[in-house]
C-alpha cells in the first residue's frame, strides 16, 4: 500500500512536472506567437543611436559625491544641482537628489552679504521652499533687506518666489519699488527674468513686468552666451525675431572649433540642440555631438573637480543624451542661467 | 524598390520641395501680414487646411494615397528627412514614423480633428473640396491599410502608414494596435466604406478582446496576427470599443456587436467594485450614453444606469481638482497620460451636452475662471492641444453663461496661440520648443478651437464639432 501510495505520489509528481512543463512550453509558444505577431515589421529596424554621454556623467557625479571636499561646495555650482535632480529623475536613485537637497540647505544657511557679487539668477527656489519653507522665506527676506540687487534677475526671482510660496506682500512691494527704477530698455538677461517672474505674480504687477520684458534692448553679439539668451526668449514667447537671432548664433557656432572652455562648450552644445529642435536640421545635432565628444575627452576623463563652467557643460551633456534617445518623460533644465 | 523609381521619386520630391519653398515664401508674406492681425481665426484655419491639402498629402512612394501626413518639415512643407526632436512629454514609440529614422507616417487617429475641420470648412465656406479630401482619406485608409488577418488598422497610439514605403509601421518596436482617442467619425466611415468599417468592428471584437466571456482584453493587440491577451484593460479603451460597436450595430444590426458591448459593460460593472467594497469610476459615462441611444431598450437602460453611476463616482474627483488643488492637473503642461486642467473641462463639456447636468455646467465655469489671464509657466514646452482645450473651455463657458468675459479670454488665448504656434508659417508647430509640424500634440484640436471662437464671435449658425475627443 505504501509502495502503491508512494508510486502513485511519484506518478502524480511526474504528472505535475510534465503538466507544468507542458504549460511552460505552451506559454512559451503562446508568448512567442504573440511576440512574433506583434513585432513582425515589414522593414528591418534602424539601429539605436549611441550616446556615451550620460554614463560618463553618472561616473563623474558618483566620484564627485564620494569626494568630501567637492560635496561641501556643491551649493556654489547651481547647474550641478540641477544635474543631480535630473539624474534622480532618470535613474530613480535618491542619492543624487539627497546630495542636491543637502547642498540647498547649506546654500540657504549662507545669505549673501550686501557686497557679494552675484553671477547668476537662482532657479531652484521651488525646491528650496519644498525642503525648507521657513529658511527659504528668511533667505528671500534677507535678500530684500540687504538690497542684494547687483544681479536684478537674482533679486527679482528671490522676491517672486517669496511671494509665490509665502504670499508675503513685502515681496510684491520690493518688486514694485525695484522695477520702478528701470527707465528705458532693459538688458536681455533682465528681460528673461522679468518675463519669468511675471508668471508668478498678480496683476497689475505681472503686466508691468511683461511690458518691461518687451522693452528689451537690442543685442548684436552673436556669441553662444547671447545665443542661449535668445533661445530662452524664443522658447518662452514664440517670437520669430528671437528665433532668427538664435538661429544666427547657432549657424555662426557651427563654424567654431570644438576646443573651447567648459562654459562656452556647454553653451555651444545647448545652442546647437535648440537649433536642432527648431529647424530639424541634422547638422545642428551632429555639431552638438562633436562638441560633446571633445568635452568627454578634455573635461570628463580625469578626477572630478568643481571647476567653473563644468556644471553647465555637464547639464548640456545630459540634455544631449535626452535628445539623442528622444527621452522626454524627464525634462532637462534649460541651460540659460549663465547671464 | 529599384534605383530608377527611387531616382524618379527623389526628383519628384525635389520638384515638390522647390514648389513648396516658393509657396512658403508667399505664405510667409501673407502669414506675417495676417498673423499680426490674428483676430481672423478662420483665415488661420483655412490656410492650415489649404496648405495640408496642397503640400501635406501623400504623393510619395509607389502609392499616392492622398493621406494627410501627420508630421512635416515646416520650412520646406515636405516630409521630414529626419526624426525631429520630440515635443516635451511625447514618447518615442508614439510618433508617426519608424523609430530612429525619418518620420513619414500618416495616422488618421492623430488627424481626426483636422478631418472634422475639413468637413466643417465645407459647411462654412460652401467649398466641397474640403469634404472630398477628408472622404478620400477615410476611404483609402480603410480600403488599403487594414490587416488581412486581424482587420485592425495601422493607426492610433503606436501605428501609422508610412507614406514613402507604403507599409504599416510602428513608432516603436512592436506592431501594436491601440486607440489613441475615441473615433468619432464612424457615421461617415459607415457611409463611405460600410464593409471595411464592419470588418474593423468585427476585428476589434475578435482580435482585441481576448476573452469574449469575461470581456478580458489588453489595450494593446497585435496588428499582423491574431494574438490578443487578457492584460492591461485600461477602462477608457472599453469606452472606445463600445463607441465603435454601437455604430456597427446601428448600421448592420449584427447581434455580435450587442454581445460585444454587453460583454465589456458586464466586465466593468463587476470591476467597478473594489476589494474593500468601495466603488470607482471606470469606462466613464460618455460612450455608454452614446451607445444607449442606438442599442435595444434593455441594454440601453443598463448603459444609461452605468453612465449615471459613473457620474456619481467621477464628479467628486473633478470638484476636488478645483477645491483642494493638491494633485490637480497643471494648467499648461501636457505629457503622456498627463493632461491639463482644461482637458477635464472638455470632458465636463461633453457630458453636459449629453445630460445638461448642472454639476458639469458649474465645473466648466470654474475651470474657465482658472485660465483667466493665464499663460504657460516659464520654460514649459506647451502643446497646441493645451491651448486648444483652454480656448474651448472659454467658449463653452461663454455658451453656458453668455458672459462676454469668456469670449474675450478665448480670443486672447487664440491670438496668443496663433502667434506662438503658427508664427510666420501656414502650419502650426508641434510645441513651444520645437519647430516642425506634428499632430500628436494636438495641432488639430487647437485649430478646431479657433473655429469655435470664430463661430462664437460671428454668431455663425454652423455647428462646430465639440473639441472633446482628446481623452
Amino acid at each position: 500500500m505504501n509502495k502503491n501510495y508512494s508510486s502513485s505520489r511519484r506518478e502524480e509528481a511526474h504528472f505535475k512536472v510534465r503538466a507544468s512543463l507542458r504549460r511552460l512550453l505552451l506559454a512559451f509558444v503562446f508568448s512567442a506567437t504573440c511576440l512574433q505577431a506583434a513585432t513582425n515589421a515589414l522593414v528591418a529596424p534602424v539601429p539605436v543611436p549611441s550616446s556615451p554621454y550620460l554614463p560618463r556623467i553618472y561616473k563623474y557625479v558618483d566620484a564627485l559625491l564620494e569626494d568630501g571636499a567637492s560635496k561641501t561646495n556643491l551649493h556654489k555650482h547651481q547647474n550641478w544641482l540641477r544635474v543631480l535632480y535630473t539624474l534622480t529623475d532618470l535613474s530613480t536613485k535618491a542619492k543624487y537628489r539627497d546630495a542636491a537637497d543637502s547642498a540647498l540647505r547649506v546654500w540657504l544657511a549662507n545669505v549673501p552679504s550686501a557686497e557679494e557679487r552675484i553671477e547668476r539668477p537662482w532657479m531652484l527656489w521651488d525646491r528650496c521652499f519644498q525642503i525648507d519653507r521657513a529658511a527659504s522665506e528668511q533667505f528671500a527676506l534677507a535678500v530684500v533687506k540687504n538690497q542684494i540687487t547687483n544681479h536684478p534677475g537674482f533679486y527679482l526671482r528671490a522676491c517672486a518666489a517669496g511671494y509665490a510660496h509665502a504670499t508675503n506682500a513685502a515681496f510684491l512691494k520690493a518688486i514694485e519699488t525695484f522695477v520702478s527704477g528701470f527707465k528705458g530698455p532693459v538688458p536681455m538677461s533682465v528681460a528673461i527674468d522679468c518675463d519669468g517672474v511675471a508668471r508668478l505674480l498678480p496683476e497689475p504687477l505681472a503686466s508691468r513686468l511683461t511690458a518691461l520684458a518687451e522693452n528689451q534692448s537690442a543685442t548684436l553679439a552673436r556669441n553662444t552666451a547671447t545665443g542661449m539668451m535668445y533661445v530662452s526668449r524664443y522658447e518662452n514667447t514664440g517670437r520669430t525675431a528671437f528665433r532668427e537671432a538664435a538661429h544666427a548664433a547657432a549657424n555662426e557656432n557651427l563654424k567654431s572649433p570644438t576646443d573651447l572652455p567648459p562654459l562656452t562648450l556647454g553653451h555651444s552644445i545647448s545652442l546647437q540642440l535648440a537649433a536642432w529642435r527648431s529647424t530639424a536640421r541634422q547638422e545642428h545635432l551632429d555639431k552638438a555631438r562633436a562638441f560633446a565628444d571633445f568635452a568627454l575627452t578634455k573635461y570628463f576623463d580625469g578626477a572630478p573637480q568643481l571647476e567653473p563652467g563644468v556644471d553647465t557643460l555637464a547639464l548640456s551633456l545630459v540634455e544631449l543624451h535626452l535628445h539623442i534617445l528622444y527621452i522626454t518623460a524627464v525634462r532637462y533644465p534649460p541651460n540659460t542661467l549663465d547671464r | 524598390m529599384n534605383r530608377r523609381s527611387t531616382t524618379a521619386k527623389t526628383r519628384t520630391i525635389r520638384t515638390r520641395s522647390l514648389i513648396a519653398l516658393c509657396a512658403l515664401a508667399i505664405a510667409a508674406c501673407t502669414a506675417t501680414a495676417s498673423t499680426s492681425a490674428t483676430n481672423d481665426f478662420l483665415v488661420v484655419v483655412r490656410r492650415y487646411a489649404d496648405t495640408m491639402i496642397e503640400y501635406g498629402r501623400d504623393t510619395y512612394g509607389p502609392q499616392k494615397s492622398g493621406l494627410l501626413l501627420s508630421a512635416l518639415d515646416r520650412t520646406t512643407l515636405s516630409p521630414l528627412k529626419v526624426r525631429p526632436a520630440a515635443p516635451g512629454g511625447i514618447r518615442r514609440g508614439d510618433r508617426p514614423g519608424r523609430a530612429w529614422t525619418a518620420m513619414n507616417g500618416a495616422n488618421p487617429h492623430l488627424d481626426q480633428n483636422l478631418l472634422r475641420i475639413l468637413y466643417t470648412l465645407s459647411e462654412i465656406t460652401g467649398e466641397k473640396r474640403y469634404t472630398k479630401v477628408a472622404d478620400d482619406e477615410l476611404t483609402w485608409f480603410f480600403q488599403n491599410t487594414m490587416s488581412p488577418k486581424t482587420s485592425l488598422l495601422p493607426w492610433g497610439e503606436h501605428l501609422s502608414w508610412d507614406t514613402v514605403l507604403d507599409i504599416p509601421i510602428s513608432g516603436g518596436d512592436e506592431m501594436m494596435h491601440e486607440f489613441a482617442r475615441p473615433w468619432v467619425l464612424w457615421e461617415r466611415c459607415f457611409a463611405l466604406v460600410p464593409e471595411a468599417s464592419t470588418k474593423f468592428a468585427i476585428g476589434l471584437w475578435e482580435h482585441q478582446i481576448a476573452n469574449h466571456k469575461t470581456g478580458g482584453f489588453d489595450r494593446h493587440a497585435a496588428y499582423f496576427e491574431h494574438g490578443p491577451i487578457d492584460g492591461k484593460d485600461f477602462p477608457r479603451h472599453a469606452g472606445f470599443y463600445i463607441g465603435t460597436w454601437c455604430y456597427a450595430w446601428k448600421q448592420t444590426t449584427n447581434k455580435v456587436f450587442l454581445e460585444a458591448i454587453e460583454s465589456l459593460l458586464a466586465r466593468f460593472e463587476r470591476k467597478r467594485r473594489q476589494k474593500d467594497g468601495s466603488e470607482v469610476g471606470t469606462i466613464g459615462p460618455l460612450e455608454c450614453h452614446l451607445a444607449a441611444e442606438m442599442v435595444p431598450d434593455l441594454l440601453a437602460a443598463r448603459l444609461l444606469a452605468f453612465a449615471q453611476k459613473e457620474d456619481e463616482l467621477i464628479l467628486p474627483d473633478l470638484r476636488n481638482q478645483l477645491d483642494v488643488r493638491t494633485n490637480a492637473p497643471p494648467l499648461w503642461q501636457s505629457g503622456y497620460s498627463a493632461s491639463t486642467l482644461a482637458s477635464s473641462a472638455m470632458f465636463c463639456w461633453a457630458r453636459y451636452q449629453q445630460t445638461t447636468n448642472a454639476a458639469y455646467r458649474d465645473l466648466i465655469l470654474r475651470y474657465a475662471d482658472r485660465y483667466t489671464d493665464s499663460r504657460p509657466d516659464e520654460d514649459v514646452d506647451a502643446w497646441p492641444m493645451s491651448f486648444g482645450h483652454a480656448i474651448s473651455t472659454q467658449v463653452a463657458a461663454f455658451k453656458l453663461s453668455r458672459q462676454p468675459k469668456y469670449l474675450s479670454q478665448a480670443q486672447r488665448l487664440g491670438r496668443m496661440a496663433v502667434e506662438i504656434f503658427w508664427q510666420d508659417n501656414p502650419l502650426p508647430r508641434a510645441s513651444m520648443q520645437t519647430g516642425h509640424y506634428e499632430t500628436i500634440t494636438g495641432a488639430d484640436s487647437l485649430a478646431l478651437s479657433l473655429l469655435e471662437v470664430h463661430a462664437a464671435t460671428h454668431n455663425l449658425p454652423n455647428p462646430i464639432p465639440a473639441n472633446t475627443i482628446d481623452r
